[in-house]
């Protein structure tokens, strides 16, 4: 993928949130993580296909999908419902970024973070 | 916003309607559910996937659908189209995250009334709701 792919899901994420929650987030530069899963996280990923193939991972903590959660209106944080939400987030992200990518932006696999003894598949 | 529509806090139906709420995503229906429940509905029922909206459809077809497009079992255009055999008048809302025009364009073909992007709004729900309930009653 492109510079100019990631700025699709960039612009996707603030809008969601801005939307959402009322504000848009802060961008960071992108650094190396240490790929352990982390207990409590949930990631969905978001494969992009086509001449040029690539993922993006959305990844949030355990308390970052409550609140978003409680800004639906929900007060029970099983993580069934946890899941949905980030699995709900990563579709509207790949959905938004067709605008600009066609059909080959597809939310795919979703997987909780805690559970990730394997990779996610390609 | 519509300033002719009457505010959410305000609106109440006056037609017995039935709503149908189809959407892969639980917090979704049930962010839907919140927005609307003081509206008197009939009956709200929710699905799922496109399959069990059928299912439900089939048995007491509703007025007003909220419609997600991408969904496992039987997508969103495909229900839209056969939901219309059933009940020529059935007002389809559909609501998806998919941004490219040619989507909304194939929903409006197929026989939606509407198109919401996600994601939505508070606002942009009950508008787009109660614009669909107009063409109703």
């Amino acid at each position: 993928m492109k510079e100019q792919d990631l700025t699709s899901f960039i612009h996707g994420t603030r809008n969601y949130f801005s939307c959402v929650m009322g504000s848009s987030p802060e961008i960071g530069t992108p650094y190396l993580f240490d790929c352990n899963p982390i207990h409590g996280d949930f990631t969905a990923s978001i494969h992009v296909r086509g001449q040029r193939k690539g993922a993006v991972f959305f990844t949030a903590k355990r308390e970052m999908i409550q609140r978003i959660l409680e800004a639906f209106g929900e007060n029970k944080y099983d993580d069934q419902l946890l899941a949905d939400m980030v699995g709900e987030i990563a579709n509207t992200i790949a959905g938004n970024a067709r605008e600009s990518l066609g059909d080959r932006a597809v939310a795919t696999a979703l997987r909780v973070a805690a559970d990730l003894s394997s990779p996610f598949p390609h | 916003m519509n300033s002719a529509l009457p505010s959410p806090a305000d609106y109440t139906l006056t037609a017995p309607l039935k709503l149908l709420i189809v959407d892969d995503s639980l917090v979704i229906r049930r962010s839907i559910e919140r927005h609307i429940e003081k509206w008197n509905f009939a009956s709200i029922q929710t699905a799922g996937n496109g399959a069990i909206a059928m299912e439900i459809f089939r048995k007491e077809p509703a007025d007003i659908v909220t419609m997600d497009i991408t969904m496992p079992e039987m997508d969103g255009l495909s229900c839209v189209e056969a939901m219309l055999r059933i009940k020529p008048n059935v007002q389809i809302l559909v609501i998806s995250a998919l941004a490219d025009k040619s989507t909304a364009v194939e929903a409006v073909k197929r026989g939606a009334m509407g198109f919401l992007l996600k994601p939505f709004d508070a606002a942009k729900i009950h508008e787009a709701l109660q614009e669909m309930i107009e063409d109703v009653v």
